[in-house]
């Protein structure tokens, strides 16, 4: 009697199917009558989901039974490209599915500018800005960048600082560098053993791999190269006083011009500085920068009203060296510029619009 | 005066961030870059993309972990968990939870701009959780910028002292520092003072430099921040100073030389004595006495080099990432060789 009951209960391994609905959820079909009296925990160890090539961990997610159809839910999605196996064990009987999200079709992405934008730039250059076409990987970037000094036929150890953080915008479609610092700065212990990195009047190669993928895993499509001589190093504050205006007329949509006299940092210029009308308040334009980030423009959305307005300039601007508004990127301490200590964040300038 | 050792802070924005008080619900992160405990065991968990600080109370109860940890191949069973190859699993952070031994690790699942953020626990016995974060009590703070398309800034590190919450960033466009003090609980209108930091350790030239990793560490009854550079310099500022108007003097006491990128940072006592230990990506580990960090009076010449505080590296413990205190007289350490990722116990050395 016993024994017949087992055998009503048992599963037909015929009937047992397994698949992936939607890409998105396991599902077990054609289970025992009795799996709907068993545990959460009886479920997880029936049904498990792992990676093919490391098959001694289950991915975390979540089994539910409805309809006498086992479901298991992974706690993130699939990953297209990625080999999975679900494996369901009834009555010591495995039967396993194997299966791989197919990855979406997508063009390799390319490097499509470097910031400076300059065929020479500042000996004491922090920060390099390299844009991308689509959305890059992150993680390890380091090794797909180099820095080469052609003048003197070598690659520069170290060039970067690393930080495993990566600095990165939200869409992973620019990358800033920093060079390390260390080799900037005046009398700090890595200039004084090795100089600077970048040396003026050299030739250098900054490199970027094609070994780079997107965010799918696809390789850049080409080598990205920009060279260019190294100049004098940029130890002046950023003076807005200095700059040369081009104040537009009223009633018509040409841009305003500003000439800062040498390249401001890609990223800062296209957002602290504003212009705001008589009130104080912003006026909605495009921005548009020329001649290696040292002409600055500036086409209102609407005419230009007539009488005073004002150029807002964040005192935390600055060019590609690291000086700020009113401050040097470093401060020297036995001239001391004398100034008082100042709260502003902001800087003004007026202009008249007649 | 040739040669000027004092750091320079002086409290630059009154308000920077803004809080609100705890509340129950669930967190969904866009990133996680750093944690933090204090000693109740609520958990700090810096989000990056979403500019955003939360503070999430663990319940967990004294002591529930203790004995020896060692879990090998972390990346790969993390992977196994989360679905993906061992190589898109980063660990950007491992702390303990000091009301309980429970091992926590910031982790990020993917390297594209969708690329998940999680939060897992391991066990002494190496079972490896994930730290829900559904129907939570949790607070949060708003870091600026929160919404500009390209400007993010990277928190670095985290830390808590004097009932205070210390925030490092790196922004990806601004190199100028920015270290946040925000106290803790939250309030309705509490606000993070953000501090320039001017970097004078070098002799004659100051910058405003931002702090990699900290640690805080107490001189006397005085807690101190103990930071290390960028530009690699260690230097220490008393935390009770970092409060609006003031204007502090910090010293350096010593410089890490090229090379070495400052990693992470704890602080212990042994045999009645405190010590710093430091993870370096070039020089291993260091350990510094706490004693040169009370008396040494900063670096005020050129330095020759491993000038300022004595130190002595430690030998045998390669490749370490992260590391945080376990207990009294253990440590765990993240040793990522490249190939394989190791999350182990050891003594203080």
């Amino acid at each position: 009697m016993f024994l017949s009951l087992l055998v009503l209960l048992a599963a037909d391994p015929a009937a047992i199917t397994l698949r992936v609905a939607d890409g998105k959820v396991v599902e077990a079909t054609g289970l025992p009558e009795s799996f709907k009296h068993k545990t959460l925990d009886d479920w997880a160890a029936a049904l498990r989901v792992v990676l093919a090539d490391n098959p001694g961990t289950a991915l975390l997610g979540t089994h539910t039974l409805a309809d006498g159809t086992l479901k298991f839910e992974p706690r993130f999605p699939f990953a297209p490209g990625v080999k999975y196996r679900a494996i369901l064990t009834v009555d010591g009987r495995e039967t396993t599915h194997d299966f791989t999200l197919a990855k979406p079709k997508s063009e390799p992405g390319r490097v499509t500018a470097i910031f400076p934008s300059g065929d020479t730039i500042a000996e004491n250059t922090l920060r390099f800005y390299i844009h991308f076409s689509k959305p890059m990987a992150r993680g390890d970037i380091y090794k797909h960048i180099s820095l080469r000094n052609d003048t003197d036929k070598k690659l520069v150890d170290l060039p970067f600082l690393e930080l495993e953080e990566e600095l990165w915008t939200r869409d992973q479609m620019r990358v800033t560098l920093l060079i390390d610092p260390g080799r900037i700065k005046r009398e700090v212990k890595p200039r004084i053993d090795l100089g600077p990195t970048l040396e003026e009047g050299k030739t250098f190669t900054l490199a970027v791999a094609k070994t780079w993928t997107d965010g799918d895993g696809t390789p850049l499509a080409a080598e990205f190269r920009k060279t260019f001589k190294v100049g004098k190093s940029d130890r002046e504050a950023i003076d807005p006083d200095q700059w040369t205006l081009a104040a537009p007329k009223a009633g018509g949509r040409d841009p305003l011009k500003l000439g800062f006299g040498k390249p401001l940092d890609a990223g800062l210029v296209q957002r602290l500085i504003t212009v705001e009308d008589a009130a104080g308040k912003p006026i909605e334009g495009t921005i548009t920068l020329a001649r290696n980030e040292s002409e600055w423009s500036f086409a209102p959305v609407r005419a230009w009203p007539a009488g005073k307005l004002a150029l807002r300039i964040m005192k935390h601007l600055e060019d590609h060296s690291g000086n700020r508004v009113g401050e040097p990127f470093e401060v020297d301490l036995l001239e001391p510029v004398g100034k008082p200590v100042d709260a502003a964040t902001s800087v003004t300038r007026s202009f008249v619009v007649k | 005066m040739r040669f000027l050792s004092a750091l320079m802070l002086t409290v630059a924005v009154a308000a920077c961030a803004v809080a609100a008080p705890a509340k129950k619900g669930s967190l969904e992160l866009k990133s996680v870059t750093a944690l933090a405990f204090n000693s109740e065991g609520v958990l700090f968990i810096g989000d990056s993309t979403a500019a955003k600080v939360y503070a999430v109370e663990t319940h967990e109860k004294t002591d529930a972990s203790k004995g020896a940890l060692k879990v090998e191949k972390l990346n790969e069973q993390i992977g196994g968990m989360l679905g993906v190859p061992a190589a898109q699993v980063a660990i950007a952070d491992v702390k303990v939870n000091p009301a309980s031994g429970t091992v926590y690790l910031a982790v990020r699942r993917g390297s594209g701009p969708s690329a998940a953020a999680v939060i897992l626990t391991v066990a002494r016995n190496g079972k490896i959780s994930e730290f829900g974060l559904k129907d939570v009590m949790f607070s949060v703070v708003d870091l600026p910028n929160a919404t500009d398309k390209n400007r993010a800034e990277a928190i670095t590190s985290l830390g808590f002292a004097n009932g205070k919450l210390i925030i490092a960033g790196l922004a990806n466009e601004e190199f100028a520092s920015t270290l946040r003090i925000i106290p803790f609980p939250f309030g309705d209108k509490a606000a993070a003072a953000g501090v320039k930091i001017f970097h004078g350790a070098h002799g004659k030239y100051e910058t405003q430099a931002p702090v990699r990793t900290f640690t805080t560490y107490k001189i006397g009854d005085a807690e101190h921040v103990v930071a290390a550079y960028t530009c690699t310099p260690l230097v220490k500022f008393p935390v009770g100073e970092l409060q609006s108007g003031n204007k502090v003097t910090g010293t350096t006491i010593a410089e890490l030389g090229n090379r070495n990128r400052p990693l992470d940072m704890i602080v212990y006592k042994k045999d009645g004595k405190d010590f710093v230990l430091m993870a370096n990506s070039a020089r291993g580990i260091m350990k510094i006495s706490g004693d040169s960090l009370a008396t040494n009076e900063g670096i005020t010449t050129r330095i020759a080099d491993k000038a300022g505080v004595k130190y002595e590296t430690i030998e045998g413990w390669k490749d370490v990432v992260q590391l945080d205190k376990l207990d009294d007289t253990h440590a765990v350490i993240l040793i990522d060789d490249k190939k394989t990722m190791t999350l182990t116990s050891v003594e203080l050395p």
